[in-house]
């Protein structure tokens, strides 16, 4: 996406503009995921189980599921990874308006389901709010994971935007390190599935 | 040790064994473990603290979306 999105950027900026697309990606970002954060919970809602017995059942799917894709990211397992593969369109930009286009990216990667899913930590995710059912809690949490995905594109913009060598040396060096990305995801859901698990037993 | 100097310094990142890939996902849950015996909040509070964490980086993750 910092290919994509940051030429975008940049062309605005040459054309004397804000760079209002990457304001409108972020915005897109967070709604698309909150809004699927709402859609799971209110899902979640219709599983006939109320009080401690659900959050016990929250806690032990969940901690079983994060350990288990841990070991996956970790390559020491094979889990399956069931994904739709969906890539957001390139032809949108050159069809809408680069905030409208913004935008659109933002909400499609958001939502997260649909595309391409990078590390395994997203599939905690929806399955957290499915299980809790508790709609406020996570709309905030699946937001966070759009505020994680614009994030670094606001920053990168800011600093690099312009600097079209610069841009591309340092996607070049993002890719080598993809397997860290993923290995350290694995760290990350192996400890978070350990303790979501343990505390059902203390 | 020059690995992670290599890894600090974005130098360059060579995948761990097998061996240490499942010593330190060990330790990590170790770590997830301990944390409950530690953690003074409520199961609810604490889990959703970590989910949250997880989000972010779920999401931070994303940069390497094609």
């Amino acid at each position: 996406m910092v290919g994509t999105m940051l030429p975008i950027g940049y062309g605005e900026r040459l054309q004397g503009r804000a760079r209002r697309s990457l304001e409108a990606y972020a915005i897109g970002s967070v709604v698309g995921a909150g809004s699927l954060g709402l859609l799971v919970s209110e899902l979640g809602g219709l599983i006939p189980v109320e009080g401690q017995d659900r959050l016990e059942l929250a806690l032990g799917v969940t901690g079983i599921v994060a350990v288990l894709y841990g070991l996956s990211d970790a390559s020491l397992v094979r889990v399956p990874r069931p994904q739709a593969g969906w890539q957001v369109p390139t032809r949108w930009y050159r069809r809408f308006r680069p905030e409208l286009t913004g935008l659109l990216y933002g909400v499609g990667l958001g939502v997260g389901l649909a595309t391409r899913i990078q590390v395994s930590t997203f599939y905690l995710l929806p399955l957290w709010c499915l299980l809790t059912g508790n709609v406020a809690w996570s709309v905030f949490t699946l937001s966070m994971f759009g505020v994680g995905r614009f994030l670094p594109l606001l920053i990168i913009g800011t600093e690099r935007g312009g600097d079209v060598q610069a841009l591309e040396s340092l996607i070049g060096k993002l890719e080598e390190f993809k397997p860290l990305v993923t290995f350290g995801n694995g760290i990350i859901l192996t400890f978070v599935g350990a303790y979501l698990f343990a505390t059902v037993w203390t | 040790l020059r690995d992670a100097a290599d890894v600090i310094t974005l130098r360059r990142y060579t995948v761990p064994s097998v061996h240490r890939r499942a010593t330190v996902v060990a330790l990590a849950a170790v770590c997830g473990c301990g944390l409950v015996l530690l953690s003074r909040s409520t199961a609810e509070v604490s889990s959703f603290v970590l989910l949250v964490i997880a989000a972010i980086v779920a999401g931070l993750s994303g940069l390497w979306s094609p």
